[in-house]
């Protein structure tokens, strides 16, 4: 296998690990109202990248599942669909936290 | 025009035709919230480039979201015409309606082939649309019946409740002759459509030609199978049966063996009893001439007198095999009760 080929998986499933965590990354961030952008700029800050083409639609997925809740805010510049997280999202995290610190630490005994 | 509401109309342009691709019930709320996107990006832009908002900055705003259809997408990741489940159940039946339409293309080969100057290319065409025409209204069907129907009513013969399997089962079929559902899930499929012909169209069995431009149609079955009509219809629906707990179980067991030997034998008999009795097949002088069958298709039946012949000798032939083959399974199937006793006995 060649480089370029190499690449491409690794690529590939760096893609899927960051697929994988995505969810809770966003849940984490969503404690306070926040619209898209901001939290795309967040999550970049912490060194998270996100795609907006991603970010948004994932946002109404966990909405239509009701891990989220959000409101139109009008009184700014611009309008803005604010997303917070609602209780059942706040159960959500709370077991997927837990499963993810136990993940790490099977990873961990694994890779050594 | 102010600059702003230049890129404002450009972004608005975008987000409508990414609600092109948007269901209607969600797309004012979803191009709402990317005009705001694009406009927060566009902000974003020009704070970077320490310059005001310009022109080619909402261009590469909007090169970097992609084609409108791109955006769209991710919106809409399951939208398939049919669920893989659903798949599972479109290739038998397409294996079904091919068929029908294989058969449909070589009856129409051998009725041109009587005519003085077949249209072949206008048959060929004429039968490329309708399997086109068949496969399309198959795709659509079950495309509408998924949607409309609960879940797991439209796979049912394939799936058995994937939510509650029970390893334990595999257990039970160790050490048993397991079966291809596909192929009795097929077979019952065919069954329904004999058992919607012979039950309620039988007069649609028949042969039918181009003679002189005039198309003319004999059925094939007389009045005498109307004695018979229910005894068939029930064979078929006990095989139908048969096919469908079949290919539910996925394997043979005691009760399969014998529900399979009791439908054949009364299968066997039903054809002992019409060869025996009464023609149920109406091709002789009498019944054509009452059909005013037009004098080309007298002839052309009446001259296939002898394959009618070998067409009976065929079936009588077929009969007495399947007869000593019903024997045989028969003999078989006591044979191994009779072993499961002796070894519960030698086990006791």
């Amino acid at each position: 296998m060649n480089a370029k080929q190499t690449n491409q998986l690794l690529e590939g499933y760096t893609q899927e690990l960051r697929r994988g965590v995505i969810v809770m990354a966003v849940l984490s961030q969503l404690g306070e109202l926040e619209y898209g952008y901001s939290l795309i700029t967040r999550l970049a800050q912490l060194g998270f990248e996100v795609d907006q083409g991603t970010l948004y639609p994932l946002l109404r997925r966990l909405e239509e599942r009701g891990l989220l809740e959000s409101e139109w805010v009008v009184t700014e510049s611009r309008p803005r669909r604010y997303y917070k997280i609602s209780p059942a999202g706040e159960q959500v995290l709370a077991e997927l936290k837990k499963e993810w610190d136990a993940l790490v630490q099977t990873m961990q005994k694994v890779m050594k | 025009m102010k600059p702003e509401n230049e890129f404002r109309l450009l972004f608005e342009r975008y987000a409508e035709e990414v609600g092109g691709y948007l269901p209607r019930r969600k797309r004012a709320d979803i191009q709402l919230e990317i005009l705001s996107l694009l406009e927060d990006s566009l902000d974003d832009l020009s704070a970077q480039e320490g310059r005001p908002a310009d022109e080619d900055m909402a261009l590469a705003v909007l090169r970097a979201h992609g084609a409108p259809i791109k955006f769209a997408r991710a919106y809409r990741p399951d939208d398939n015409l049919m669920r893989p489940e659903t798949f599972q159940l479109f290739k038998p039946l397409a294996v079904f309606v091919g068929c029908l339409l294989l058969l449909e293309l070589l009856l129409t080969i051998g009725l041109s082939v009587s005519r003085p100057h077949p249209a072949w290319g206008e048959m060929l065409m004429d039968w490329v649309d309708g399997v086109f025409s068949a496969l399309g209204i198959l795709v659509l069907s079950l495309a509408v019946l998924e949607r409309t129907t609960p879940a797991g009513w439209l796979t049912w013969l394939f799936d058995r409740g994937s939510e509650d399997w029970d390893p334990a089962g595999l257990k039970k079929r160790l050490h048993k002759k397991t079966v291809n559902s596909r192929e009795y899930g097929f077979e019952a499929l065919w069954l329904l459509f004999l058992i919607g012909l012979f039950g309620f169209f039988p007069q649609w069995v028949g042969v039918g030609g181009n003679l002189n431009g005039e198309w003319s149609f004999l059925p094939v079955l007389s009045e005498n199978y109307l004695h018979y009509q229910p005894w068939i219809v029930l064979y078929f629906l006990g095989r139908l049966v048969f096919c469908v707990s079949l290919a539910r179980q996925v394997y043979w067991d005691s009760r399969m063996r014998v529900f399979q030997i009791v439908v054949k034998a009364y299968g066997l008999g039903l054809l002992y009893a019409m060869l025996a009795g009464r023609w149920v097949i109406g091709l002789n002088p009498v019944y054509i001439a009452f059909h005013h069958t037009p004098l080309e298709m007298q002839v052309w039946v009446e001259s296939g007198g002898v394959v009618l012949t070998i067409f009976f000798l065929a079936v009588s032939l077929n009969l007495a095999v399947h007869t000593v083959i019903l024997i045989v399974q028969v003999f078989r199937l006591f044979r191994s009760w009779a072993s499961e006793d002796w070894k519960a006995a030698s086990a006791n």
